[in-house]
């Protein structure tokens, strides 16, 4: 392993954070040099500096091999994560050393949670500091670099083979290093087209562009402490529950849909599946908050239930509602969301809606068997016959994932939290869905957790972001050959 | 770019890391004790207004009792000037980013209570010598004055101690950029270290070897740098000369 070409690639990545520091920088310093302007100009020297130092040493154009592709995936997350600190730890504030980390994890890992008290308090440049990490962690920092910088061959393979989920690839027939532009493309419009959308319905600029990064990227930072809730308005409400669906889904099935593909979201069984799951758990959700009497009238049910169940599913965890004073069929059927998430391809987290398709056709497909021993029954998917080892490494991940969310809520339920808090702190920090229930609900924030529940939270973030496995393999690296 | 371009690049990048942190140490460091001195400045010019306004308060009163005992109106001259001398040093209390409004407001209501309570007893006439007005509204108001202005000496103090809580905070602030800055030198230390013996002190003691390899047991020299820089290129034209070498000797 090449330890130049790792720090060459690693060092891309910090340059584009550095980019996106000065932006903020900016912002602050037309906000008449607010107190961010000083904390992200030094992050963005100190980022540049470290980011350009081994590109005047290691020459360009070399081929990296997988193992490489994989240090420097999870590498440029790690560094990200460190880099993306730097704002906050220098700005002060609620920011102590554990609490800028957590910060910056949960934004770089598109989960959205906070342990902000005062939101509104952040001057704007730290703001926009904090939506564009979840932008940049959206797409996949890595990602986002190696697209658009041409210098790079074959390397472009390997590295997506880390961030893309082997599902997503499945099911999208592609060339790899068209995904990454079309992923780039999809993402870059999705935003503009919210960010417009957004200001027309009556936000300013400045939170438009904001709640449009956190949408796209299914993250969840608002500049808001009552997040979206603040705005009380129903078109924010429509136009953000159709940009959380939208980016959800595949983004390279959105994009052949565009381009009247045959190979579009209408024709996919995946697709099917997510959009008829989440409008049966509207309707189940609306049924049950109407008659339970937490909402006067349908419309209003209808309002804060399809915004919450969209938004928890799709794990971008913004909030309209104090959901801990639902019933606890809401609550059940929020943290099944939480759990199933979004599409393979996109910028979801959890165990994804593809996976949870398959996992209940190869039950099916096993009843099956056991009624009519002698019959092969092949599992499908889009009319295509799916590998016995893409199902077993389906049940084996679902498996994994729920082992080590339960392994996450009883490591955190050990600091004195209650058991709703403790588990769904480790679920939603799992699935990179952002608020849970109990003392981390939907209008609270993580603040009151320990610094050890604050590390376990943000070890599941960096897991559940880099599908598990992209992260354990990090730690066997002696062993991979 | 060039062995000397690079590694020239690669010092100014950890000079400037260093010049960050040192610059930023000694802006922090100074903006801190600047922060610090007029803190404490403002604590103990406002502990100190509060004695003079309370010893201004209590000339007031004995001044009153003058008035009241002896019937004499030539005492009227004392109590302005015990009353200048409150609102004097009422006026220089200093309110650092609107704290304590609600004890300097406090004061302030007291103050015009008292003043005018005085006033109607020694300008219109009331009975100050009555034992009754005395308890009921003069001890209200003095008691009523004196409570807020040590309310406002105790929450001046209260407040300093918060204070010095916070500067301990504010130092930890202050150092922590150019720890951040110095750590990231320090890493970037180790990196242009590795880089170094990576692509120049590695290739360089290989050629060495090889060199002293073929001079001594003409074995035959064979090394290989990737790339298109200095140094392979430098190993290419020792192979070259070694190529001319041979050549000359067999001719």
């Amino acid at each position: 392993m090449r330890f130049d070409v790792i720090i060459r690639y690693v060092g891309l990545v910090l340059i584009f954070n550095a980019i996106f520091m000065l932006i903020s920088a900016l912002i602050s310093i037309f906000n008449n040099w607010d107190t961010g302007s000083y904390p992200l100009i030094l992050s963005c020297a100190i980022c540049a500096i470290a980011g350009i130092f081994p590109l005047i040493f290691v020459e360009r154009n070399v081929q990296i091999t997988t193992k490489e592709g994989y240090v420097i995936v999870v590498g440029s997350w790690l560094l990200s994560c460190i880099a993306g600190m730097l704002p906050y730890i220098l700005w002060g504030g609620e920011f102590s050393f554990i609490n800028a980390w957590f910060e910056s994890v949960s934004g770089y890992t598109t989960t959205g949670s906070t342990i902000l008290v005062d939101i509104e308090a952040l001057p704007a440049g730290l703001l926009f500091w904090r939506s564009s990490t979840h932008w940049l962690g959206g797409v996949g920092v890595v990602l986002f670099s190696l697209v658009i910088l041409p210098s790079l061959g074959r390397s472009k393979v390997i590295m997506s083979n880390v961030e893309l989920s082997s599902l997503a690839k499945e099911n999208f027939r592609y060339r790899t290093q068209k995904i990454l532009l079309i992923l780039t493309v999809v993402y870059i419009g999705l935003t503009i087209l919210q960010t417009l959308l957004l200001k027309i319905a009556g936000m300013n600029w400045f939170d438009s562009v904001n709640h449009a990064f956190s949408t796209i990227s299914t993250g969840g930072f608002s500049t808001k402490n009552l997040s979206v809730g603040y705005f009380n308005n129903v078109w924010i409400d429509v136009i953000c529950i159709v940009f959380m669906t939208i980016a959800s889904i595949h983004f390279g099935l959105i994009f052949s849909t565009f381009i009247r593909n045959q190979n579009n979201i209408f024709r996919s069984e995946v697709v099917r599946f997510y959009i008829l799951g989440i409008i049966a758990m509207i309707v189940c959700l609306v049924l049950n908050l109407k008659f339970s009497g937490n909402y006067d009238t349908f419309g209003e049910a209808l309002r804060f239930g399809a915004f919450q169940v969209t938004s928890v599913i799709s794990t971008t965890g913004f909030a309209t509602a104090n959901t801990n004073l639902w019933p606890p069929f809401a609550i059940l059927l929020l943290i099944y969301c939480g759990f199933q998430c979004g599409c393979a391809g996109s910028t979801t987290g959890g165990l994804k809606a593809d996976r949870i398709l398959l996992l209940f056709k190869a039950i099916r497909a096993r009843i099956i068997q056991q009624q009519h021993p002698n019959a092969i029954v092949r599992v499908k998917l889009d009319g295509l016959s799916q590998e016995n080892s893409l199902i077993s490494s389906v049940t084996l991940y679902i498996v994994f994932y729920l082992v080590l969310t339960l392994v996450g809520g009883l490591l955190i339920s050990l600091t004195g939290e209650d058991l709703l808090t403790s588990f769904s702190s480790s679920y939603a920090s799992m699935g990179n869905v952002g608020p849970g229930f109990g003392a981390v609900g939907s209008i609270d924030n993580y603040s009151s957790l320990t610094v050890f529940a604050k590390i376990i939270c943000t070890m599941l973030m960096l897991f559940g972001r880099l599908e598990i496995f992209g992260f354990i393999h990090l730690l066997f690296l002696h062993s991979w050959r | 770019m060039g062995i000397r371009k690079k590694i020239m690049l690669g010092f100014t990048a950890l000079c400037i890391l260093l010049f960050l942190a040192g610059v930023v140490s000694v802006f922090e460091f100074e903006r801190l004790g600047r922060n610090t001195q007029s803190i404490l400045d403002v604590n103990i010019k406002n502990t100190e207004y509060s004695k003079q306004m309370l010893d201004a308060v209590q000339e007031q009163n004995m001044v009153l009792l003058q008035i009241a005992a002896f019937k004499n109106h030539s005492y009227d001259s004392l109590l302005y000037a015990a009353r200048s001398r409150f609102d004097e040093a009422f006026d220089s209390v200093v309110m650092l980013n609107g704290r304590q409004l609600q004890e300097v407001d406090s004061i302030f209501t007291a103050n015009e209570l008292y003043n005018s309570v005085i006033d109607h007893a020694v300008f219109e006439a009331q009975d100050s010598s009555n034992i009754n007005w005395f308890t009921d509204v003069y001890k209200t108001t003095y008691s009523s004055i004196v409570r807020s202005i040590k309310n406002f000496m105790i929450s001046t103090q209260k407040r300093m101690a918060l204070d010095t809580t916070q500067l301990e905070s504010n130092a930890y602030r202050a150092v922590m950029p150019s720890i951040i800055a110095l750590a990231v030198a320090i890493m970037l230390t180790i990196v242009f270290a590795t880089l170094v013996d990576m692509y120049y002190l590695k290739p360089i003691i290989k050629i060495k070897k090889s060199l002293h390899r073929w001079l001594m047991q003409r074995i035959q020299y064979n090394v290989t740098i990737e790339g298109d820089s200095e140094m392979s290129k430098l190993n290419e034209f020792i192979k070259e000369l070694i190529m001319m070498s041979k050549n000359r000797k067999s001719e």
